[in-house]
C-alpha cells in the first residue's frame, strides 16, 4: 500500500467519523428540543418541521465546516490549532444562534404569535448550539487524535521492520557461507595434519571475525580504526588459505583514524577483490585499502588490487550486489554527499568512495 | 587406484590428502593447485580417479570434467567444493560423486567406492557386451523408474537399481552403486510415486531400498541405523524407527 493510499484511507475514515457524529449529534439535539414541547400538549406544527429543518441543515452544514478544519490539525499536542479550533467553535455557535433567532421570530409571525426582541431571542436560545458544537468539536478531536497515534505506531513498526530486514540482509552478506565452509575446511586440515597451533590461531581469527560480524549493526558508525582491525581478521583468515598469494596494505595517515565511517562499508570491497583477483589467480595478488582527505572534509576510502582479468577459474561477472549494496548504504547515510566509482584497470580493478569526513569526538559533542 | 587431487588451497590439499592415507588400495599419484597444472597432470599422470575443486585459477574444475574424452583413460571425477549450487552441473558431467567441504571422511569413503565400482564395470563393459535388457512391465500403481533430465535428453533410473534416496536442499539425490542422480522434486513426493514395500522412508531426509539393506546398527539409547550394501551408514529418523522395524521385521 503506497503512502497516497494511506493517507487516502486516513481521510476516508476521518469523514465517516465526522458524518456519523454530527448526524447523531444533530438528530439527538432535534427531539431533545421538541420533547419538552410535545410532551407539555402543543401541536406539531408545519412551522415548528419547517424551523427544526432550517436548524438540522445549518448545523450539518456549520458541523461539516468545523470538521473540515479540525482535519487540517497535524498535531493535537501544540496549543495554537487548538484554541483555533475552539474559537472557531464558539464562533460558529454564536452565528448559528443568530440565524435560529431570526428563524424562530419567522415561525412565530407566521403562527401569529407576539414577536421577541432578536437580541433577547438569541441570547435565550444561544446555549444549545454551544453544547452541541463544542460536544463536536471536543468529539471528533478525540477520534482524530487516537487516529493519528495509531497510524504513528504503525509507522513505527514498519520503520522497525525496515531496519531489521536491512540488518538481516547485512548480516547474510557479511557471512558468506563460502568463506565460512573454506574456512572450516582449512581449520579441520589443521587439526587432522596435528598442527594445533596454528588450528588454534585460525579458530581465534575466525572468531574475531565472526563476533565483529554478529555485533555489527548496519546502522551504526565505526572509527577507521575499528573497520581496519575487522577487516584485518578477515583477511589474515584468508592469507592462511591462499598463502603467498595474497599480499595486503592498508595506508592511512594517522589523524584520519577515528574517523567515522558505517560499519562493514568497506568488507564488501575486500570480499570482491579476494573473490575476482587473487581466488583465480596463479600469482601473487596485492590488495591495498587507502585512505585519504580529498578535503577537509571529504574522506576518501579505496580498495585497489592487481590481479588480472579472471580467465576462466573465477566466477564471471556478479560484483554488482557488493557494490550496489555498498551504495545502497552510502546513500542511506550520506545522501549525496556519499558515492562509490568502480573502474577496472589495465591490470587489476579499484573500487573508490567518498564520503564526509567526521571525527568520533566531534560526533560525540553534537549527540 | 591411482588419485590426483587438485585444490587450490594448500590446506584442502593437505586435509584430502590425510583423508586418503587412511583409504586402503588407492595410492595418490599426484596433486595440482590450478585448473591449468590439474589437466596437465591428467594427460601425463592418466589417474583413475580424479578429485576436483571447483573454482580455481586457470580453469574451474567443471570446465576440466567437461573437456575429458570419454573412453578407457577417462578418470571418475568426485568434485569437492564449498558451493552446493553446481550439483546439477556435477552430475551432468557424469561425476560418482559431488561432495561439500570439510568432507567426512566416510562419506569421502563411500564416493571412493562408488568410483572403484564405476571403473570395474567399465573394464567389464569394454571387454563383454552385456545383453541388453528391458525390465518386465509390472502392472503396479506405482512407479518403477523415476525420469532424471540428463545432458541428452533424459534417464530411466529404475526404481531397483536405487540403494538410496537423499534430500538435498531443492533436489533429491537418486544413489545407485554406480552413480548419483539428481533432479528436482520433494522427498514427500517421490516417496508417493514408490511402492512402501520396496523403498522405505528412514528418514527426513532418506529413503532407502529394503533390498539394499544389508545391516542394522544399533549404537545405545534406542538410537537405529541402517547399513547399505555400498557402505552407506544412514541415521533412522525417530519418527520413522517403529515403520522402519516393521519393514525389516527386526
Amino acid at each position: 500500500m503506497g503512502l497516497k493510499d494511506i493517507m487516502g484511507l486516513h481521510h476516508k475514515r476521518q469523514v465517516r467519523a465526522a458524518t456519523l457524529l454530527a448526524l447523531a449529534l444533530w438528530s439527538v439535539g432535534l427531539v431533545l428540543w421538541t420533547m419538552p414541547g410535545l410532551a407539555a400538549g402543543s401541536p406539531f406544527t408545519m412551522s415548528l418541521a419547517v424551523l427544526l429543518a432550517e436548524t438540522f441543515v445549518v448545523g450539518l452544514a456549520f458541523s461539516a465546516l468545523l470538521a473540515a478544519a479540525l482535519m487540517r490539525v497535524e498535531r493535537w499536542d501544540a496549543r495554537v490549532p487548538l484554541l483555533a479550533v475552539a474559537a472557531l467553535t464558539l464562533a460558529l455557535a454564536l452565528v448559528h444562534g443568530w440565524f435560529d433567532a431570526i428563524f424562530v421570530n419567522q415561525a412565530r409571525a407566521a403562527m401569529g404569535l407576539a414577536g421577541t426582541p432578536l437580541w433577547r431571542q438569541f441570547v435565550f436560545g444561544l446555549m444549545p448550539f454551544v453544547l452541541v458544537y463544542g460536544l463536536f468539536a471536543s468529539g471528533l478531536g478525540l477520534v482524530f487524535s487516537s487516529m493519528v497515534a495509531q497510524e504513528r505506531e504503525r509507522q513505527l513498526a514498519a520503520a522497525q521492520n525496515a531496519a531489521q530486514q536491512a540488518q538481516l540482509a547485512a548480516l547474510r552478506f557479511q557471512l558468506n557461507p563460502h568463506f565460512l565452509f573454506n574456512t572450516l575446511n582449512a581449520i579441520s586440515s589443521l587439526v587432522i595434519t596435528r598442527r594445533n597451533d596454528e588450528a588454534e590461531g585460525m579458530i581465534g581469527k575466525l572468531s574475531d571475525f565472526l563476533r565483529a560480524s554478529l555485533e555489527a549493526d548496519p546502522q551504526r558508525e565505526v572509527t577507521l580504526d575499528e573497520e581496519f582491525s575487522t577487516l584485518q581478521s578477515y583477511l589474515d583468515i584468508e592469507a592462511v588459505r591462499f598463502r603467498d598469494r595474497l599480499d595486503t596494505e592498508f595506508i592511512c595517515p594517522a589523524e584520519l583514524l577515528d574517523v567515522l565511517v558505517p560499519s562493514f562499508i568497506l568488507q564488501p570491497l575486500i570480499e570482491n577483490a579476494v573473490k575476482y583477483a587473487v581466488a583465480p589467480s596463479r600469482k601473487a595478488v596485492r590488495i591495498i585499502v587507502r585512505a585519504t582527505a580529498d578535503a577537509p572534509s571529504v574522506l576518501r576510502l579505496c580498495v585497489e588490487d592487481d590481479g588480472g582479468q579472471a580467465f576462466g577459474g573465477g566466477p564471471k561477472g556478479g560484483t554488482g550486489l557488493g557494490l550496489a549494496n555498498v551504495r545502497r548504504r552510502l546513500e542511506a547515510f550520506y545522501g549525496n554527499e556519499g558515492g562509490l566509482v568502480a573502474t577496472a584497470r589495465d591490470r587489476g580493478f579499484v573500487a573508490s568512495m567518498t564520503l564526509p569526513l567526521r571525527r568520533a569526538h566531534r560526533a560525540e559533542a553534537a549527540e | 587406484m591411482r588419485v590426483l587431487l587438485v585444490d587450490d588451497e594448500p590446506l584442502a590439499l593437505d586435509r584430502l590428502k590425510a583423508g586418503f592415507e587412511r583409504l586402503t588400495d588407492v595410492v595418490v599419484a599426484g596433486t595440482a593447485c590450478d585448473g591449468i597444472e590439474a589437466a596437465e597432470q591428467i594427460r601425463t599422470l592418466e589417474p583413475d580417479l580424479v578429485v576436483l575443486d571447483i573454482q580455481m585459477p586457470g580453469r574451474s574444475g567443471m570446465d576440466i570434467a567437461r573437456a575429458l574424452r570419454p573412453g578407457e583413460n577417462r578418470p571418475e571425477i568426485i568434485f569437492v567444493t564449498a558451493f552446493d549450487r553446481f550439483a546439477t552441473d556435477a552430475f551432468d558431467v557424469e561425476a560418482a560423486d559431488y561432495l561439500l567441504k570439510p568432507v567426512a571422511f566416510d562419506r569421502l569413503k563411500l564416493g571412493v567406492e562408488r568410483a572403484r565400482r564405476r571403473r570395474a564395470l567399465r573394464d567389464m563393459e569394454a571387454r563383454t557386451t552385456p545383453p541388453a535388457t528391458t525390465p518386465a512391465p509390472v502392472e503396479s500403481p506405482h512407479d518403477q523408474g523415476i525420469w532424471v533430465p540428463g545432458r541428452q535428453g533424459a534417464v530411466l533410473v529404475p526404481v531397483s537399481t536405487i540403494d538410496w534416496i537423499e534430500a538435498a536442499r531443492d533436489y533429491v539425490l537418486l544413489n545407485t552403486p554406480l552413480k548419483s542422480h539428481i533432479l528436482r522434486a520433494r522427498m514427500n513426493d517421490i516417496e508417493k510415486r514408490l511402492d512402501p514395500g520396496v523403498m522405505l522412508r528412514v528418514h527426513r531426509s532418506h529413503i532407502v531400498r529394503i533390498g539394499a539393506v544389508v545391516g542394522v546398527e544399533r549404537p545405545g539409547k534406542g538410537a537405529l541405523r541402517v547399513v547399505l550394501s555400498d557402505g552407506a551408514v544412514l541415521q533412522v529418523g525417530p519418527n520413522y524407527q517403529d515403520a522402519v522395524e516393521a519393514a525389516l521385521k527386526l
